[in-house]
């Protein structure tokens, strides 16, 4: 029997004690783990989603005409649909973002829209005028932000699921590379302080109160979802705690900047916008900077050169940055998060993706089970970066 | 093992199910046949894969029987006496000693690895030093086997940068170098 997939309401009160995070971290697990003995996913007819639209409509834009509803493909943690509303002559395509029962990260929509909307003018991503936080209006939290047209990968290109292994040709890489590096440091030179952030809890600077935070969300995270035990998943959280560095410097952390979570124009390879906020909180730009080199987003280069998100050679890619933002990059700090990434990276598809096809949670079960296999190898990572830093004494 | 075949089977099941039979034209007659064959043929793996072996040790069981029985009518000395008696012994030797409960084995295994797990926990909590090293290392050696079997058992999903450097996944099964004395029990410090 397992007992993960009817929480008790003691057993969850244990997690929420044992694991203090961010408030809203905290909201949207504590609401998985209440939902997740309910109804497995079962798709939405079109005819359904578009009563839904109309009705949200009616009282968020009087007059507005829901017309052309669509599936959209890709989102492998939500479920997305495309529609146009026609106010008095004219026709604006919207997206909307709802979640799946259970989603390979659970995350809080007010997050993503207050975060999506304090970055806009910073950086290019979709407006979004619409959150229904709660559910009320289609059943489940969901989001709408404007339709932005643009493309994730090369027309030419192949690659595995959710844009990983994405392959640019080097003229390719030659146009989108500096974009990639500048949207990166653009969003971590963004004063969030003075943004409506409130969904955010914020770190003290000089201490590692954030960092633990992180590590008590994804220690969690393990604990609700993962099938079996792991022994090299508690090692590495042990390790990370023992090992936590202060927070210097807090800024935006978008959590998964990487070649597949941005668009681009086919024809002008000019980058049109930055999706995929879900994840985004307040940290270390440490934390963003090891997770967009991560291994499995890159590749090694006929001259043995890693190319960060098959878009920049590493080293250009470090410089650039620190020429862009002049914040000191703390080789140190990097080691440390990319062993803490590797760790989340593996919790995310090998214990959450796996606990959601479990219980027929989403509407992307057959994905979740393929990018288990990406679990392999970061937590070949995580070994391998565990085992040099334990040799040194760390 | 995380998915395991079952479960990934499922999964396509669900996909057939949500996404892909309601996106065929109605009158699409000969797609729709083959679509609920094709699901017929899931569910029925799905149902047979837990007991695929043990369904193979019991067919091998019967067969000996049976050899065993007809013995006394073959031509002693005879050619097909020799083939019998080869053929049976391979297979007996090839046996395990009782029919193994899979569903059993599986449900008891995911025990012992949550309490290995919590184990590891607990020691990395309060030991330190060199006893503490020690452990990080047993965990970390263990780990590189495991990652190593589990890469290649799923290779074919196309994340491995250099697919050619991990070793076929029968040979690391049948690999003997690193594998565990039989019954090995944990013996505790007193």
């Amino acid at each position: 029997m397992d007992h993960k997939q009817t929480p008790s309401d003691v057993w969850i009160a244990e997690l929420r004690a044992r694991f203090p995070t961010e408030r809203t971290v905290d909201a949207a697990l504590t609401r998985k783990l209440r939902d997740r003995a309910g109804l497995a996913y079962a798709p939405t007819s079109l005819a359904r989603m578009e009563e839904l639209l109309r009705t949200f409509f009616a009282q968020a834009v009087p007059g507005g005409i829901v017309s052309d509803v669509r599936p959209l493909g890709g989102g492998a943690s939500k479920e997305q649909y495309r529609f146009d509303v026609a106010v008095g002559g004219t026709s604006q395509t919207y997206v909307l973002r709802r979640e799946p029962p259970e989603s390979i990260v659970e995350t809080h929509r007010l997050r993503e829209y207050q975060l999506m909307r304090a970055a806009s003018g910073t950086v290019p991503v979709p407006q979004v005028p619409w959150v229904d936080a709660e559910g009320q209006w289609f059943g489940r939290p969901s989001l709408i932000s404007e339709f932005v047209s643009g493309v994730t990968k090369p027309p030419s290109s192949s690659s595995n699921v959710s844009g990983l292994g994405t392959e640019f040709s080097a003229e390719q890489r030659a146009l989108l590379g500096p974009q990639f590096v500048e949207l990166l440091a653009r969003i971590h030179q963004f004063d969030w302080r003075s943004a409506e952030l409130d969904a955010f809890d914020q770190p003290t600077e000089g201490t590692t109160d954030g960092v633990i935070s992180v590590i008590n969300w994804w220690d969690r995270v393990w604990e609700e979802d993962c099938y079996e035990g792991v022994p090299l998943m508690r090692l590495a959280a042990q390790w990370l705690r023992r090992n936590a560095p202060p927070i210097d410097k807090a800024t935006v952390v978008h959590h998964d900047f990487r070649a597949g979570n941005f668009l681009f124009d086919p024809d002008t390879y000019q980058i049109t916008t930055v999706l995929d906020w879900e994840l985004s909180h307040i940290g270390d730009y440490h934390e963003d900077l090891a997770w967009t080199m991560q291994e499995g987003y890159g590749y090694y280069d006929e001259a043995g050169r890693f190319i960060v998100c098959g878009l920049v050679e590493q080293g250009e890619f470090l410089r650039r940055y620190t020429e862009l933002t002049g914040f000191p990059i703390d080789q140190r700090k990097l080691d440390y998060y990319a062993i803490m990434n590797a760790w989340k990276s593996t919790i995310i598809v090998v214990a959450t993706g796996i606990r959601c096809t479990i219980g027929g949670k989403s509407h992307q079960d057959v994905l979740l089970s393929w990018i288990a296999g990406f679990g392999n190898i970061t937590m070949n990572t995580l070994e391998t970066l565990l085992r040099k830093e334990i040799a040194h004494g760390a | 093992m995380v998915p395991d075949t079952c479960l990934r089977l499922r999964t396509c099941l669900k996909a057939l199910d949500d996404i892909v039979t309601p996106a065929l034209a109605p009158d699409a007659g000969f797609a729709h046949e083959q679509l609920a064959l094709i699901k017929k043929s899931l569910q029925l793996a799905i149902d047979q894969i837990p007991y695929e072996y043990v369904f193979m040790v019991r067919d091998a069981q019967d067969h000996l029987v049976l050899a065993r029985d007809l013995a006394p009518y073959v031509e002693s000395g005879g050619a097909l006496e020799a083939r019998l008696a080869g053929s049976a012994g391979v297979i007996a030797a090839l046996l395990p000693a009782a029919l193994p409960d899979l569903p059993e084995l599986k449900q008891r295994l995911r025990t012992l690895k949550q309490d290995v797990e919590d184990t590891v926990d607990g020691l990395c909590t309060d030991r330190t030093g060199t006893e503490l090293n020690a452990i990080e290392r047993l965990v970390l050696d263990h780990s590189a086997r495991r990652i190593e079997m589990e890469r290649a058992w799923t290779i074919a999903t196309g994340f491995e940068i250099d697919p050619s450097a991990i070793p076929p996944v029968v040979e690391l099964i049948y690999r003997t170098a690193d594998t565990p004395a039989e019954n090995a029990t944990p013996q505790t410090r007193p």
